[in-house]
């Protein structure tokens, strides 16, 4: 039996390269700068060591509640949520009176995320295995659930460049199937030395920033980022008095089943994931008035989304925001439905940072400065390794 | 939903036959070879849990084949063997849908693109262990190989992600999103636990006793099963009802204590914790001898469950001890079974199979 209610954004919390909450991240966008990009010093590419893109962020809470150490994927996790959850006016005293579950995208979160260990282990060094005992006890969808003493279903997604919108896609399952009120739901990832050397030895990486679908483009950068948002019911949001900041339609999966690291040429994943999100959504594909893109700035990505989008969606405003963040992997999808969120609340939308040249092969020019927006349904598109596709509707909350 | 194909791969062998032979003779000994394991200047010897080798079936290329990690291999083979099983040809491949799930996901990949690492530095970084490294290989793979478009997700949910994939299959299949749903849930050895067990002087004398946490031994294996709406017909005619929580607050929604409980008690004594304080004494039921211990045990016990109970059969419990009362023969025209999987915290899943 399913739920016939609106499905609400009502919490969000984020730490990226665009500030240390939300309000900063807002902030940046509004006025932008070449500052605000994530830049790279072009010696990386050759470079043993991988660059530090960590944030620094004060007052991370370092034990969960049984005394184990929490790594930094769930540091960070544990305090965006707290944002998040003071958005949503839910205290953590509060949480414990609802059906409340867990659901986390992620990539380097359900590793053993102790690179110096790993070394050390490979190379007949190590004299514990600790790390690896720690790691049973690390997964960010259990730690989160058990550091807030939440009793709900729990969730950790693994699938790429896509986890984050899944497990907000996930989330409105799981409240429509009357499994839980309210879920705490987004994504994390740290760019470890791993992880980094991955996407440069496929020449994935640009030596500076990310340009988003701009002639002059070489590649991606990844950036550190959490974010979670605080999804609930209509009801729930009705009996707690929290404020909706957006609804979520729908959401739609689709698999390019084309090749392991590169898109399917005529986009048939996306058109499939965004085609579910929109019959999901019960809306027409008309009737999408703003698109965040995945705009990853490599070749391949962002040809083929590009072409896409300008193709289906042609008088629709598209936006790219990973110039500013990096490409933060499992914690993308939820991050851009943050700034989802804020396009409604805010009326705005954010300048494409990054973008300098158009390409002729792609055509879309996605938004060259902020703009105003007074529009109703907003689209965020996820393309990720392995040819999944994951697409998510926003709409306004009035 | 309705299961309308399964299969497994553990350490007896491709498929579930050996398992099911192995329950028919429960008091036959199992040779297994003793494999030796060394780290630093230590040496042990462990009962080797691994899943023998078995050439791919289906149409991939060698030198496909080649590049691809233990567990995407696992995965392909067992889901290959899963709808052989079934007997389905998809018609529509845009609606059949995938979900992977693990514990520690593609380990020995990821080990051996991590010891390029060590021993290279960056100039170690290879492109295909990296690709084969990410969790979400096996999804990417299968989907490929099987040009399926439908939803493909990779969960990592320890002991959960069995229930976590039942339950997500069977949301996709009530919002008719897909038709098919293949699921498969695999973990494999990864040599972390062997090195652990050298530096901790921890070489277990006798064979795996999953009720005994002293002759823990790690195990790998994977189980897959093919899921459809309720009105396909199937041989394994059986309602599945699943839930899981981060811990148990007003009492489980499926588990009858007068029901046959299959346990995965994998070795880990958080496992006998949460039956003593919930009290589950009675009914009791272990497999877990069979394949050693790893996170995702438990879809092999759903299996041989599923298996059994569509004929109205429980196979015995393979191990017993003092915390409760195990069935100690087969059972025959029963209506209802559970299944548990715990987590080191507390967090379960629970699963309901009903004739």
């Amino acid at each position: 039996m399913r739920l016939m209610e609106k499905i609400y954004i009502t919490g969000m919390g984020q730490v990226s390269h665009l500030g240390k909450n939300v309000d900063e991240a807002l902030a940046t966008f509004k006025d932008p700068s070449q500052d605000s990009l994530l830049k790279l010093n072009p010696e990386h590419l050759v470079n043993e060591e991988s660059p530090n893109v960590s944030i620094a962020v004060d007052g991370l809470e370092t034990l969960s509640r049984d005394h184990k150490t929490l790594n930094r994927a769930n540091q960070l996790l544990i305090h965006v949520t707290r944002e998040a959850m003071a958005y949503a006016n839910l205290s953590e005293a509060e949480a414990k009176n609802y059906r409340v579950g867990v659901i986390i995208g992620t990539t380097s979160g359900c590793t053993v995320a102790d690179h110096e260990f790993t070394m050390e282990l490979h190379q007949e060094e190590a004299s514990n295995i600790d790390p690896v005992k720690d790691f049973y006890f690390a997964n960010p969808a259990h730690s989160i659930s058990h550091y807030f003493d939440l009793s709900g279903p729990v969730a950790a997604i693994n699938n790429a460049c896509t986890s984050g919108t899944d497990a907000l896609g996930l989330a409105k399952d799981w409240i429509e199937a009357d499994m839980c009120d309210i879920v705490i739901a987004g994504g994390v990832d740290l760019i470890l030395k791993n992880m980094y050397l991955g996407f440069r030895c496929l020449k994935l990486y640009d030596g500076e920033y990310c340009k988003p679908f701009s002639k002059n483009r070489e590649g991606l950068i990844l950036g550190e980022a959490a974010a979670i948002l605080v999804v609930e019911s209509e009801s729930s949001s009705l009996r707690r008095k929290s404020r909706p900041l957006s609804i979520i339609r729908g959401h739609g999966l689709g698999a390019d089943s084309y090749h392991p690291t590169t898109p399917h040429p005529e986009a048939y994943g996306l058109e499939l994931a965004i085609n579910s999100a929109l019959k999901q959504s019960g809306l027409a594909k008309e009737q999408i008035d703003l698109i965040n893109a995945h705009g990853t700035g490599t070749q391949n990505n962002d040809l083929i989304e590009g072409q896409f989008l300008h193709k289906h969606f042609l008088n629709v405003p598209v936006f790219g925001t990973k110039a500013y963040t990096g490409h933060t992997l499992g914690a993308a999808g939820a991050l851009e439905a943050i700034w989802g969120s804020l396009c409604f609340s805010n009326n705005f939308i954010p300048k494409t940072l990054g973008f300098e040249q158009v390409d002729p092969e792609i055509k879309l020019i996605p938004t060259t400065e902020v703009m105003p927006y007074q529009g109703n349904f907003f689209l965020s598109t996820s393309l990720g390794f392995g040819g999944a596709n994951s697409a998510i509707i926003l709409e306004r909350f009035k | 939903m309705k299961v309308l194909g399964l299969s497994t791969i553990t350490s007896l062998g491709v498929g579930l036959e050996p398992l099911i032979s192995r329950l028919n003779a429960p008091k036959e000994i199992i040779k297994r070879d003793k494999k030796k394991y060394s780290y630093r200047d230590l040496e042990i010897e462990i009962y080797d849990y691994r899943t023998p080798s078995f050439k791919l079936e289906g149409d991939i290329p060698s030198a496909v084949a080649r590049r691809l990690g233990h567990f995407a291999k696992l995965t392909y083979q067992s889901i290959h063997l899963a709808i052989i099983d079934s007997g389905v040809e998809f018609p529509d491949l845009n609606r059949v849908g995938m979900l992977v799930g693990s514990g520690i996901g593609p380990s020995s990949t990821n080990h051996a693109y991590m010891k390029k690492l060590s021993q290279f530095g960056a100039k170690g970084a290879s492109p295909i262990l990296f690709s084969n490294s990410l969790y979400n290989t096996a999804t990417s793979f299968n989907s490929l190989s099987r040009k399926i478009h439908g939803p493909c997700t990779t969960v990592s949910n320890f002991e959960l992600s069995t229930s976590l994939c039942f339950k997500t299959a069977e949301l996709w299949l009530e919002k008719d999103i897909v038709d098919y749903v293949i699921v498969s849930i695999a973990d494999e050895v990864y040599n972390h636990l062997p090195v652990g067990m050298c530096l901790d002087k921890n070489s277990p004398e006798n064979i795996f006793n999953p009720l005994d946490n002293t002759t823990k031994v790690p195990g790998e294996g994977v189980a897959s099963f093919l899921l459809s709406k309720s009105s396909f017909k199937s041989k394994y005619e059986l309602q599945i009802d699943v839930a899981f929580g981060s811990k148990v607050s007003s009492g489980f929604k499926f588990i009858d204590k007068k029901n046959p409980l299959i346990i995965d008690f994998k070795g880990e004594s958080y496992t006998q914790d949460f039956l003593k304080t919930h009290g589950l004494r009675e009914n009791l039921i272990s497999y877990g001898e069979m394949y050693g211990s790893f996170p995702t045990s438990g879809a092999i016990d759903l299996a041989i469950a599923i298996n059994g109970l569509s004929e109205g059969k429980v196979y015995p419990s393979l191990n017993s001890s003092d915390i409760g009362t195990f069935i100690g023969q087969d059972l025959n025209d029963v209506k209802k079974v559970n299944l548990l999987h715990v987590g080191n915290r507390g967090e379960y899943g629970e699963i309901q199979l009903s004739r």
